[in-house]
């Protein structure tokens, strides 16, 4: 695909369509740990693969990764990645205790969960706005350098394709700001297949 | 240019790019994951290179190819072209290889490849180093971590940092 295959409204629909997502996953986050969690209005952007570190910033930082590949009508990648402090943070709140410092065999599955809950909220409310069917497949985490971990979806995107679609967001929680993103890549035919869809549904 | 020559230099190499410089500069990758690091270097001279080769060889012809130096042989390539452009004094005997990279990080992602990225990255690698009688002098390639390298090219060194673990010198 090439920057031609999507124009601005576009992008706008696909952002529209990705703010669902995000508010019923952090709904859905919120109601598992009972508090106040708010999510950022995503960014949706279509560049370039090898530009995508720059945006995510912070590439050498090390983060916890929970990734989950989407399969059903449309095929994807999501990639979560959360600062460390911010996973710790979560692992108390979902497992009721404090001053978590580093990951267990519980905590990584505490965090999956949450990886879990986000992606399957996220997913279903974009599913049904497309009516279509998508499925995330089991999560995976990884504990390491944030940019390895993102490294290896882009390129193996890069193989499709030069241009990713790449939609991003923050997580807040009780108003403290909790660094993580929420990583979406669809690979080229299912993102034509989405255009197709919201271009139907605009009369355009 | 005097001034560039003496200061020491850390000269990132993005996914997809590939950096030719001299001492007393250093050359990295920041986050290898499935990517691989391939540092070639002149020891006489103190000249090397580093690229940042994110997929196996092209299959394609490279007209349709946007950027050509994300491929192990095509970026490779490209590379010792412009090493010894750069460098008038060497020819490919004296240049050697270092490289590290191709980790799994997380695991069965693309069903379509019959292998994970990594790994054919790694085995795409060696074999055109070996093509083009580049010997390869170490590598650290591999695993589920990600990795990042420095390439001193003073010394040529490369050292590959690993989180949670000790610093590895090639």
């Amino acid at each position: 695909m090439s920057k031609e295959d999507i124009c601005d409204m576009e992008l706008d629909a696909l952002k529209e369509v990705a703010n669902i997502g995000a508010g019923n996953a952090a709904t859905a986050l919120s109601n598992m740990v009972n508090k106040k969690i708010d999510i950022e209005v995503p960014d949706v952007k279509y560049i370039k693969i090898e530009s995508v570190p720059d945006l995510i910033g912070g590439i050498e930082e090390i983060a916890i990764g929970t990734y989950f590949g989407i399969e059903g009508d449309l095929k994807g990648n999501n990639l979560i990645l959360f600062r460390e402090s911010t996973a710790y943070r979560l692992v108390d709140m979902l497992m009721g205790s404090t001053g978590t410092n580093k990951l267990d065999e519980m905590g990584e599955s505490a965090v999956k969960e949450v990886g879990n809950i986000l992606t399957g909220a996220y997913l279903n409310a974009i599913a049904d706005f497309l009516e279509l069917k998508l499925i995330p497949t089991i999560p995976y985490l990884n504990h390491d350098m944030a940019g390895a971990m993102l490294n290896q979806i882009l390129a193996e995107q890069s193989q499709y394709s030069d241009l990713v679609l790449v939609t991003g967001t923050n997580l807040k929680v009780e108003s403290e700001k909790f660094k993580s993103h929420f990583i979406i890549i669809f690979d080229p035919g299912s993102m034509k297949k989405t255009i197709k869809i919201i271009r139907k549904k605009m009369g355009i | 240019m005097d001034a560039e020559k003496t200061q020491n230099k850390r000269i990132l190499v993005g996914m997809g790019e590939f950096a030719v410089s001299h001492n007393p500069h250093t050359l990295s990758c920041i986050g290898l994951g499935s990517c691989i690091g391939v540092a070639l270097y002149d020891r006489i001279s103190h000249m090397g290179g580093l690229a940042h080769i994110m997929l196996p060889d092209s299959e394609e012809p490279v007209s349709k190819i946007s950027n050509p130096l994300k491929h192990a042989d095509l970026g490779i390539e490209a590379m010792l072209k412009e090493l010894l452009k750069k460098d008038n004094g060497i020819n490919t005997t004296g240049i050697t290889a270092k490289i590290a990279g191709g980790a799994h990080m997380f695991p069965t992602m693309d069903k379509s490849s019959s292998m994970d990225i990594g790994k054919r990255n790694a085995e795409c690698v060696k074999k055109k180093l070996k093509s083009l009688d580049i010997k390869l002098l170490a590598e650290d390639t591999g695993g589920t971590h990600g990795r990042t390298m420095n390439f001193d090219l003073t010394t040529g060194i490369v050292s590959i940092y690993i989180h949670q673990q000790e610093t590895i010198e090639l």
